[in-house]
């Protein structure tokens, strides 16, 4: 049964979609697809004509599916129809109008069916829960999608969901890109790995020139869209502007390319800004930029290759000052490159006679050329000039202003900014300059020299930010936890050492049970009794003296043996809100317990000779997780340790994973033939700011994960856990747990849990 | 001759970058214990070679290692048909007949095995074989060699001081960038132009020492590669092969370094 045009006029309201337009959508259809397309279209018309309030939008959907149809096939429409009819259905008709006139918009920017369905098929399911939002996120689809592409929506999505859980109105102003973390999770995502690249080309621009510099990332309030180099000191903006996709993957490399080579060439002392208009200077920074890539290419003939991609400006159109800025650019390093332009080629023409190494010859140029700017009478807008291309640095770190002349678009305190390693928390982005990598866990940093170690005064807080793992969208959300760390205040040691006191025999107990399940390297022990190999000096002296008629020694055997200890141990302590609660039966209370426990465990080890660390950690959501050192590796068990101890409230919630991250940090650093963290906790993750009791549990399972990566075994201790905790076991592994509910059950499950650290 | 198949018969191929050549003869008319100190592969064992072949003198090399005892240096009795029967060590050998006995990456081997040198390494200059009573007096031209590689740094393994203390040293380090690519060339059998791409690559790990890296490339890892790229291998691959991936398993490293290498070509 074949569709008529007129079967489609009838869908829109009267008078809303002429013959014309309905006969040119079905010529078009039929033509792409023949007589299935068209019924396949016609089809999800007429479902869609059904809906009530779709007359609003029936004319210009008819028109429009018609050139999905065209363009990529059915399926694109029938995630159309849905998604147009969600918003319908949930009254947004205006977003269901706006929806359908941006499928052109989105032909554009997906590219085929499967796209489509990326996008709208989410958006379709998203309406019910929140129409309003999902009308505005209809209206930012044309600004999303370019960035995140198909591929990103949805986590952006995802993330904007769960940033705004319980708040309708925020989720709305997320979608309509109207907060700036909706900006931000977009660069985030769109990014790729964006640390990790940065760190690349931070690694790559040492191996160049022996050095790199330190690198602090601007956030995306400050918009800035341009590297800024202030002497060793290297500013990244957030969203670099003007970067064809397929060229972001190298985009840090040719920024730590370029800012290096004018560390290498650029002279130390700035230029004086003195009488030079601002077109001047921005000519003078093209031709130092050009200037000091040129000499880089003597070093480094590949460089050309990583920085040419990015001058896409052509030799058409009409000429403004930035153009040609950017023309000259371009001439300047661009073999291949003809322009046809005056300005342009007496530019190059000067350059080309003047020496490399004179670092006078950018001002000169600048100040001449710039005055021939000025001559044909170009306006140049200082304040929107934006560097081009996107790779090169804002120039701003040459240049020096007295009094009068201020820098066009920067105050000067804000560009001379120094940044001081882990000193506080950043105001936006992060701090970088001094951290080593792993890249996963800290600060931005390019290469760098370890931070500074221990030592941090009692009263004084030293911020650390870590990622957070999203177990729905599958990634770590980076810089998403913050958490402070200071050495415990001292407390009263009373509070948990009764429960200790006199018990001597359980101290005893533990450390029998420590020195059983030794572990270390192994050795071999020469003139053995019994063994799996012969020791041959000995078997050969056995030898000898059967030969001369003598008795052989019998121990001609070697064996291995596990002799040295090389243990070190991260105790590290839940001290939540619920250890307040007393152990069942009126018993003394969970924390005592915890306290109590580190207490003695950390005597025995010391007793045995193993090194041993306690921490202890509370949550109050994540923008708050307070670290407190009790005891240090090196440090002897004493009152001092015993009253840190005592020190910390229990209070507030327990946010497992960021927790075990830091203490995965500290105790990566100790020298240690194997390593052990050693959770002692009541209860399972949660904090106030997690509804889904799912997402701390997954986190920290991750983090238990990542610290086996670094060779770090981590296991759990539960207190007041009758039988495992279905929670504990997932983060742990069901063999990295063990429940007490007495403190005399401590030695015996000790036992089992070192005893599955040597298997 | 008992030694005659420590004999070295060729003139291994070696580039002085200094007056390592003049300050070893010294050393070794004197019969000066010397102790060549440098990271690895950057030509110390092929020095002993070419001044052994130079002096004209046998050369005994031991390679160190943890498991060695002190009679894998100086001998044991083994048993063969006609009953117990004593073979000398590769040190026993050098210190009777008078070779260069060479202990190569002596730091491996334990400390109480290391310590049987130390007569050898004073006045005494004698070996006492305990099992065989016996006190064996070194040949006037005995000379005793060792290496030591410094960055190797482990708590454990070090050389004690009282050992370190008998030995005069001189340091090794990758040549400058032309004697490299010299060498680089000759060894490997490649063009110039190669082996100066090679040195600039090495070059560039070696700045990224302490930066994701624990050594730079050696010249021997050059070498590697430009064997590699004479035997019709790219240059990527042949740099990948000899020098990326054998130096790290950081990717974010490898990374930079094929990076580098882009930014050379």
């Amino acid at each position: 049964m074949g569709v008529s045009v007129q079967d489609l006029r009838a869908l829109a309201p009267r008078g809303s979609l002429g013959d014309a337009a309905a006969g040119r959508a079905w010529a078009k259809v039929n033509r792409a697809g023949g007589l299935p397309a068209t019924e396949a279209w016609a089809g999800e018309c007429a479902v869609l004509a059904r809906v009530p309030g779709a007359w609003r939008v029936m004319a210009a959907f008819i028109t429009e599916s018609a050139e999905t149809t065209a363009a990529l096939g059915a399926t694109a429409v029938t995630s159309a129809r849905q998604a147009v009819e969600a918003l319908l259905r949930a009254g947004e008709n205006r977003g269901a109008s706006v929806l359908t006139a941006c499928l052109p918009d989105l032909r554009r920017l997906l590219r085929d069916a499967a796209a489509f369905a990326e996008v709208l098929d989410p958006l379709a399911a998203f309406v019910p829960d929140a129409p309003e939002a999902a009308s505005s996120l209809v209206g930012s689809l044309p600004k999303v999608l370019p960035v995140l592409g198909a591929e990103g929506f949805v986590p952006w999505l995802t993330e904007g969901r769960r940033m705004f859980e319980r708040d309708p109105r925020g989720l709305a102003a997320y979608m309509a890109l109207s907060d700036p973390r909706a900006e931000r999770a977009m660069i985030r995502l769109a990014g790729g790995d964006r640390q990790r690249e940065i760190h690349r080309a931070g690694l790559f621009a040492q191996s160049l020139w022996g050095h790199a510099p330190a690198v602090r990332s601007l956030g995306v309030r400050s918009g800035r869209v341009r590297a800024s180099l202030d002497g060793d000191l290297l500013h990244l903006p957030a969203l670099v502007s003007g970067i064809p996709r397929e060229h972001r993957r190298d985009l840090w490399t040719a920024v730590f390319a370029h800012a290096t080579a004018h560390q290498r060439f650029s002279p130390s002392e700035r230029f004086a800004v003195g009488r030079l208009k601002p077109r001047q200077v921005a000519v003078a920074s093209v031709i130092e930029d050009a200037r000091v890539e040129a000499l880089a290419l003597r070093d480094f003939p590949g460089l050309r290759s990583f920085w040419l991609p990015f001058h896409q400006v052509d030799p058409v159109g009409p000429p403004s000052a930035e153009k040609l800025l950017a023309r000259l650019a371009r001439a300047l390093i661009d073999p291949g490159y003809r322009d046809a332009d005056s300005w342009v080629g007496k530019g190059v023409a000067l350059f080309r006679e003047a020496d490399l190494a004179d670092v006078g010859m950018a001002p000169h140029l600048g100040a001449m050329l710039g005055n021939d700017l000025g001559q044909m009478r170009l306006a140049f807008n200082p304040k929107a000039y934006v560097v081009e291309p996107a790779y090169r640095d804002d120039s701003l770190g040459l240049w020096r202003w007295d009094t009068e002349n201020q820098p066009p678009d920067e105050e000067p305190d804000t560009a001379m900014e120094s940044v001081r390693p882990v000193d506080g928390k950043a105001p936006d982005g992060v701090d970088g300059g001094s951290a080593t990598p792993p890249p996963a866990e800290t600060e931005v940093s390019a290469v760098a020299t370890a931070p500074p170690e221990g030592a941090v005064e009692a009263g004084a807080w030293q911020v650390f930010s870590y990622p957070e793992w999203d177990y729905l969208i599958e990634r770590d959300r980076p810089d998403w936890v913050t958490l402070r760390e200071q050495v415990a205040p001292p407390g009263d040691a009373r509070v948990f050492r009764r429960l200790i006191e006199g018990d001597t025999a359980l101290r005893e107990t533990l450390a029998g049970t420590m020195r059983a399940a030794t572990v270390g390297r192994v050795t071999r022990i020469r003139r053995q009794r019994e063994g799996e190999a012969l020791d041959m000096d000995a078997a050969i002296n056995a030898a000898i003296d059967l030969r001369r008629g003598q008795a052989p020694e019998p121990d001609i055997f070697q064996s291995r043996s596990v002799v040295h200890r090389d243990l070190a141990i991260q105790l590290l302590l839940d001290l939540s809100q619920s250890t307040v609660d007393r152990l069942p039966g009126g018993g003394p209370r969970v924390h005592e317990v915890i306290r109590a426990a580190a207490s003695v465990l950390a005597m025995a080890m010391e007793a045995v000779g193993d090194a041993c660390a306690i921490d202890a950690f509370q949550s109050n959501g994540r923008s708050r997780v307070d670290y407190y050192v009790c005891k240090s590796l090196a440090e002897p068990m004493g009152t001092t340790v015993q009253d840190r101890l005592a020190g910390p409230r229990s209070q507030l919630s327990t946010r497992m994973g960021p927790a075990l991250r830091h203490a995965g940090v500290r105790l990566g650093k100790a020298r240690a033939y194997r390593r052990l963290l050693l959770l002692i906790t009541d209860g399972e993750p949660s904090d106030i700011d997690m509804a889904d009791e799912r997402y701390l549990i997954e986190d920290a399972r991750r983090a238990v994960r990542l610290l086996g990566g670094q060779g770090i075994s981590a296991l759990a201790v539960g207190v007041r856990q009758g039988a495992s905790s279905p929670a504990l076991g997932r983060i742990f592994g069901a063999r990295g747990i063990t429940a007490v509910d007495d403190l005399s059950q401590l030695p015996d499950r000790l036992l089992g849990l070192y005893r599955r650290l040597r298997a | 001759m008992p030694l005659s198949s420590f004999q070295i018969g060729e003139e291994p191929y070696y580039r002085p970058v200094g007056r390592e050549v003049r300050l070893f003869e010294a050393a070794h008319a004197a019969r000066m214990p010397v102790m060549l100190k440098g990271p690895t592969g950057c030509g110390k064992t092929r020095f002993v070679e070419y001044m052994a072949w130079r002096l004209g003198r046998p050369l005994v090399t031991v390679a160190c290692h943890e498991d060695m005892t002190a009679s894998d240096l100086v001998g044991r009795y083994l048993l063969d048909a006609d009953g117990t029967v004593w073979h000398d060590g590769p040190l026993t050998l050098a210190v009777r007949h008078g070779a260069i006995c060479y202990l190569d990456e002596v730091v491996e081997a334990r400390q109480d095995t290391t310590v049987v040198i130390h007569p050898l390494t004073d006045e005494r200059r004698c070996l006492p074989i305990e099992k065989r009573n016996e006190l064996v007096r070194a040949h006037p031209d005995f000379h005793l060699v060792i290496s030591y590689n410094p960055h190797y740094q482990s708590v454990v393994k070090d050389l004690k001081e009282s050992t370190k203390q008998r030995f005069a040293a001189m340091e090794f380090h990758p040549a400058d960038a032309e004697a490299e690519a010299e060498i680089i060339g000759r060894e490997a059998g490649i063009g110039p132009d190669v082996a100066r791409l090679l040195v600039d690559v090495g070059a560039r790990t070696r700045n990224l020492r302490g930066h994701g890296l624990e050594e730079g490339a050696s010249t021997r890892m050059l070498v590697h590669a430009g064997r590699l790229i004479g035997n019709g291998v790219s240059r990527d691959d042949a740099v990948t092969m000899g020098i990326v991936l054998p130096l790290t398993d950081d990717l974010d490293v490898r990374a930079a370094i094929s990076d580098s290498l882009r930014a050379i070509l």
